[in-house]
């Protein structure tokens, strides 16, 4: 790959190639564009459910909203929109979105898409993954705004992936037991986090061991989720604003 | 759009946040790629707030006593009067800082509970903020001695007698 210009930004504040970078790249022809689809492809699945809630939120049904969402991959793929975007105005979130509605305006191209069944052939979707969609959809459907609805679900689906990288991570060192007991230090819950003591005992440990074990599951989520949103922006100073932006949508409503 | 949700929310009972479907706390988790905690964001500082400075366990963490909807309470020792306190602290969000929101909540917290005069309610001691408006403060009595929830937990529920005792 070419050293990706800078365009502005201070060369030490570009990450190496995250998959955005990498698009971006494809648009001022410096890599391949087969690098560039499959960079977006893959981001694309991670991101499928909030481009599929935002359909549905323009009241396509289940169905429809399925084709037209794998067919919205398919159109930035063959026109290579992708190819047109302007570094200056923003991340592969803006980009998407902006995209997505452009492709909704375009009644022709929604009913071309319709009629041929949809772009299922772009990206190989699980059942499961449909039905998290759908899921994530019915969650979010009292947000104020569609804008809003997609960002809440962005935010969802961010730190779903930035979860499951974490628990890959536990899996491959043999610690799931102890991901998912401790899951609750960095997710949250309902009740009162349980106390320490109590759990160290449960699971044959001193309480110091488990204060560092629950450090260092903090700590390698937080880099988890950080390399998650590096994917998904330009410098590393925006990985911060990401996650500032989406948190203020998420807690105003 | 839609207004009405399918399902009663679960709330976060750490940020007051609602959770997801799979239980997990959204906006939990996204802070926790900011930083999270004090006791991560600063291992190796010595955390004083006023008066008060809290008490670090043997592995130089932080010691916690528990987290609400607001805040995260410590161990902490008054340095003046020297006695150990429990100290309730918030971090204000740096978009926050400008509008005194957030302090003006924690105040009206603070103050509800110093209005109270009872045995079995711990008394407050002192409200304050840090110099550059991160994190509020107020320090209270500490109660030794295992939670309410712990007891319940390891014997069943109380007897009516003793639950009127604690409670009223």
């Amino acid at each position: 790959m070419k050293t990706l210009a800078t365009n502005g930004c201070r060369q030490s504040d570009l990450f190496p190639s995250t998959h955005w970078s990498v698009v971006l790249a494809a648009g001022r022809s410096e890599v391949e564009p087969e690098t560039a689809q499959s960079a977006l492809a893959e981001l694309c699945q991670t991101y499928w459910a909030p481009l599929y809630s935002f359909v549905r939120s323009r009241g396509h049904s289940v169905h429809d909203a399925q084709d037209l969402t794998q067919s919205f991959f398919a159109y930035l793929i063959e026109r290579k929109i992708y190819a047109c975007v302007d570094r200056q105005k923003g991340r592969f979130r803006s980009f998407l979105l902006a995209s997505l509605k452009n492709f909704l305006a375009d009644a022709s191209d929604r009913e071309r898409t319709l009629k041929r069944g949809g772009g299922q052939n772009f990206l190989p979707l699980h059942e499961e993954q449909i039905k998290e969609a759908e899921s994530l959809f019915q969650n979010h459907r009292g947000a104020s705004t569609e804008d809003r609805l997609f960002d809440r679900s962005w935010a969802e689906a961010l730190v779903t992936a930035g979860l499951e990288r974490l628990s890959a991570d536990y899996r491959s060192e043999a610690k799931e037991k102890l991901f998912s007991e401790l899951k609750i230090f960095v997710a949250g819950c309902a009740g009162p986090p349980p106390a320490y003591a109590e759990l160290a005992v449960r699971l044959g440990m001193t309480e110091s061991t488990l204060r560092s074990h629950v450090t260092r599951l903090r700590a390698r989520y937080r880099e988890a989720l950080r390399a998650e949103v590096r994917r998904t922006v330009d410098t590393e100073a925006e990985v911060d604003e990401e996650l500032h932006e989406l948190l203020r949508v998420l807690t105003r409503g | 759009m839609a207004t009405s949700r399918a399902s009663a929310v679960t709330i976060c009972s750490i940020c007051g946040e609602p959770l997801n479907a799979k239980g997990d706390c959204v906006a939990c988790l996204l802070r926790r790629g900011l930083g999270g905690s004090i006791a991560e964001n600063e291992p190796s500082a010595s955390l004083v707030f006023g008066d008060f400075e809290i008490v670090r366990h043997e592995d130089g963490s932080f010691c916690e006593l528990g987290r609400g909807a607001f805040g995260v309470t410590y161990l902490a020792v008054d340095n003046v009067l020297r006695r150990k306190v429990a100290l309730k602290v918030i971090d204000v969000p740096a978009a926050a800082r400008g509008s005194n929101t957030m302090r003006e909540r924690f105040l009206r917290e603070a103050r509800a509970a110093a209005a109270l005069r009872h045995p079995n309610v711990a008394a407050i001691y002192q409200f304050g903020a840090s110099p550059n408006g991160s994190r509020c403060f107020y320090a209270m009595e500490l109660i030794q001695g295992e939670t309410l929830e712990t007891r319940v937990r390891r014997d069943g529920p109380l007897n009516p007698k003793l639950a009127l005792e604690i409670a009223i």
